[in-house]
């Protein structure tokens, strides 16, 4: 890993801008929320703005003296926010002056909040990083729609970050980005929350865990020809899934048709705080993904000592050894194969010391931190706070690059919010506008008074 | 017809730069390449070392040095190094001892450009183009029939006879057609199709007054010209596939809905009732009945489909000489274009299909035993 030349002589003001934060739960919402946390720790100002969630509005403080804004919006699909184009910009302006923001970093392409926060910031020629967190693909109208959009955000973006290697060419061809633009930045894992614990394991079964969302795109369909194969095959083998979602039913015909109600458990949705412990009960856990950019499901189950069977798509490949994880093909038989084969390893685990969940946990421990991520993406930050700012005529000459039509289009709409932006700073001049006290990340812990702590944990 | 390799790195910074790097390291169309275990110590091409940077160099090399440029450029800004520094690893677990924005050599590799494109046969699409030539004659024919009709050139009463007796005809040979064919479809009672039959023909017979006076206050402009909307609507919407011979579904009802509000606009510039009646109920036979009948033709044999086509579109083009000759001549144009260039056309542009294929893609599940 290269090192950082000189340590930080001023700490940046950042702010995270996407639609997926807490208290929805996920990937991007941990990445930003345990991101944040370690940026905040290495000296930096960090503001997350989302949409707002119930009766959850306006600014809030989580752990850490983290600021939230919670803005009302509309929410159409997936908990995405409507997308207004330029509605949103007087209160993004407002806010990133308010907190004298020099980045502006954006999650997720689904989020509308992320893209306009991005053309907005551009207008106001504030530096913008985005985030890539899932795969896409060329094929269906979603994802050719959602891949203009995206290049259109990334034309006047500073940086990339993607989550692994392979969501990388796929941010690249999908935006037409120069890959020299885009860093591969991994997710992470709290490994102490995913410790192993020996004495939580049925010892008269080999227990299969699938934690997972169960929809298509977790490839259930497999889950539901798989399990009934292999629990014929190994009398001594139980499954526990949790997650819910339309697929459940399938499994609960697979578990009566087949008469597994005693040697297959559905949880139903787990909370992020129990996962740790249905963890800890299994031996193996499988992964039946379609798709998947990097996967925090399986890091966290081999910090906990299990097994990894899982199928080998999107960024997986690259995110454990191979002593850790075994692949199989998006196929009935290659997953029953892939099974088999870890059931023998684990039934078999005094003769295979490497299978120790000590040392998988110490392992994952020593390939995953925040800390480390955090300190990746300030590195980004670094490289691009000193840049040029180009000209106007620059941004709309790639804004017009972007397509024959939504060339023109995506000119016109930057055009726009640029002249909207200068009403704006008519309407309400920068200088008008009363900046936020600073609070610093020391104050918050000096004012907990509690020792910083090594990694801040989510607020239950 | 050899993949394209013109990556969309376009419209961006460096554009051509990019590309042409993009377009060497694209040239292997390597598979799924095994990430060996845990140490990093496998040996790996010279070449993957060189295309690096130091980490903190703030300028940017090109996007990535294209195999032609010769290693010794990276290795004389760092000759120690190069060699020393273990080569590039598709794995995010490990911490290596590069930036993160670091572009090797083995980027895109995995990438597929028009793996499963189709490539087509010139003589089967120009059969497959008769069915899109049968509904554009078969509109020309009934707009014919109505412009007669409008005349006065046709009577009423020899539409109606002409239209019922083909109709009676048609039936019979559905039958026929049914059995020889084994639609799975359970025949439809005689009774109770003659009754549906004499039912429709008395409402529509009884609605033909209020349907003659239903436009009267629209001007003919508007009625033209919404007629002709609806018959485009028709065309676009119309079922071509041949895989339906029993039912009307989703867009094929669009279509259907589209030819009925044409005819009923149609028919309420008609004078007297009588018309109204003929020419509506020839409407629905025409719309409704006949393309089922081509369809099962289609089925049968290709070579009768093609005599169909053939001689609906020679009707058409006499019954439109008889009223406008230019329309009959362009009708006949449009038809041989349809016919033989559109299939050339559609081959020629298969040249500029671009699709990526990689590991990002969504897989599909292969299941045998699923028990739905």
């Amino acid at each position: 890993m290269a090192s950082e030349p000189s340590a930080p002589r001023r700490g940046l003001h950042i702010c995270m801008v996407s639609d997926f934060f807490y208290p929805a739960m996920g990937g991007v919402e941990s990445h930003l929320f345990n991101n944040s946390q370690c940026l905040m720790q290495r000296g930096h100002k960090v503001v997350i703005v989302t949409h707002s969630n119930g009766r959850r509005q306006g600014v809030r403080y989580m752990a850490g003296g983290l600021k939230v804004y919670y803005i009302p919006a509309v929410i159409v699909y997936s908990n995405a926010s409507l997308p207004t184009f330029f509605c949103t910009f007087p209160v993004f302006r407002q806010i990133f002056i308010r907190e004298q923001i020099d980045i502006v970093h954006g999650h997720q392409a689904f989020s509308t909040f992320c893209h306009e926060a991005i053309l907005h910031a551009r207008s106001m020629g504030l530096k913008t990083v985005f985030t890539d967190h899932s795969l896409l693909g060329f094929a269906d109208t979603a994802g050719i729609l959602l891949n203009k959009l995206l290049k259109f955000t990334l034309s006047d973006v500073q940086h990339a970050i993607c989550v692994s290697h392979t969501s990388k060419e796929n941010t690249v061809l999908r935006a037409a980005l120069d890959p020299q633009l885009v860093s591969v930045v991994p997710n992470a894992i709290i490994a102490d929350q995913f410790r192993p614990d020996p004495g939580a394991r049925d010892p008269r079964w080999i227990t299969v865990v699938v934690l997972s969302r169960l929809v298509y795109r977790k490839g259930i369909d497999l889950l539901v020809v798989a399990v009934p194969r292999v629990c014929q095959l190994f009398p001594r083998v139980r499954f526990v899934i949790g997650g819910d979602g339309p697929k459940r039913i399938d499994l609960e015909q697979m578990r009566e048709r087949y008469m597994l109600q005693d040697r297959v458990e559905l949880l139903g949705s787990v909370r992020a705080a129990d996962v740790p412990r249905v963890l800890v009960r299994g031996d193996i856990f499988l992964n039946t993904s379609l798709t998947e950019a990097f996967c925090i499901a399986i890091v966290e189950a081999a910090s906990c000592g299990l097994l990894v069977v899982s199928t080998r798509v999107g960024g997986i490949p690259e995110v454990l050894p191979r002593h850790m994880i075994t692949f199989a093909a998006p196929e009935e038989d290659a997953v029953v194969a892939a099974l088999e084969e870890a059931i023998e390893r684990v039934g078999d685990r005094h003769n295979h010391p490497e299978l120790s969940p000590q040392r998988f946990h110490s392992q994952v421990k020593n390939m995953y931190s925040w800390h480390n991520v955090a300190e990746r993406t300030e590195r980004v930050y670094r490289k691009i706070i000193d840049l040029e700012e180009p000209p106007l005529i620059e941004r709309f000459r790639r804004y017009y690059g972007c397509g024959l039509v939504a060339g023109k289009l995506f000119c016109l709409v930057a055009a726009v919010d640029y002249l909207f932006g200068i009403i704006l700073a008519w309407l309400w001049p920068a200088a008008g506008i009363e900046t936020a006290r600073q609070f610093s990340h020391e104050t918050y812990c000096a004012l907990a008074a509690r020792p910083r702590k090594p990694e801040s944990a989510p607020p239950p | 017809m050899p993949p394209r390799l013109s990556v969309p790195f376009r419209n961006r910074r460096r554009d051509a730069a990019a590309a042409a790097a993009a377009e060497s390291q694209l040239a292997p169309l390597g598979t799924l390449q095994e990430a060996d275990d845990d140490d990093a110590t496998a040996p790996r091409p010279a070449a993957a070392a060189r295309a690096d940077r130091p980490p903190g160099h703030s300028d940017r090399p090109p996007p990535a040095q294209s195999s032609d440029q010769p290693a010794a450029a990276a290795d004389r800004r760092d000759p120690g190094a190069a060699r020393a520094r273990r080569p590039w690893r598709r794995l995010l677990y490990i911490q290596q001892d590069y930036a993160d924005d670091y572009v090797d050599s083995t980027f895109l590799r995995e990438l597929q450009k028009n793996a499963n494109v189709r490539m087509y046969d010139y003589s089967a699409v120009v059969m497959q183009t008769t069915v899109v030539s049968q509904h554009i004659s078969s509109i020309m024919v009934f707009i014919a029939v109505f412009i007669n009709l409008y005349r006065g050139a046709l009577t009423a009463s020899t539409l109606l006879w002409c239209s019922s007796a083909a109709t009676a005809v048609g039936v019979a040979a559905w039958d026929v057609l049914g059995a020889a064919l084994h639609t799975p479809v359970e025949r439809i009672a005689r009774p109770r199709l003659i009754k549906g039959a004499v039912l429709f023909a008395l409402l529509l017979f009884g609605l033909s007054p209020i349907l003659r006076t239903l436009t009267e206050d629209t001007s003919s402009d508007t009625i033209w010209a919404m007629t002709v909307f609806f018959f485009c609507v028709n065309l676009a919407f119309h079922d071509y596939s041949t895989g339906n011979l029993t039912n009307i579904r989703f867009p094929g009802s669009v279509s259907l809905n589209a030819a009925v509000l044409a005819s009923v606009l149609l028919a309420s510039q008609l004078d007297s009732n009588l018309s109204v009646f003929a020419f509506l109920s020839f409407a629905l036979q025409w719309f409704a009945l006949f393309p089922i009948f081509r369809r099962y033709l289609k089925r049968i044999s290709a070579a009768t489909s093609v005599a169909a086509t053939v001689a609906l579109a020679l009707v058409a083009a006499a019954m439109f000489a008889s009223i406008l000759r230019a329309v009959a001549m362009l009708f006949v144009a449009c038809t041989l274009f349809i016919t033989f260039g559109c299939p050339l056309w559609l081959i020629w542009v298969q040249r500029y299909k671009n699709e990526i294929h990689g590991p990002w893609d969504e897989a599909r599940p292969v299941v045998h035993g699923y028990f739905g």
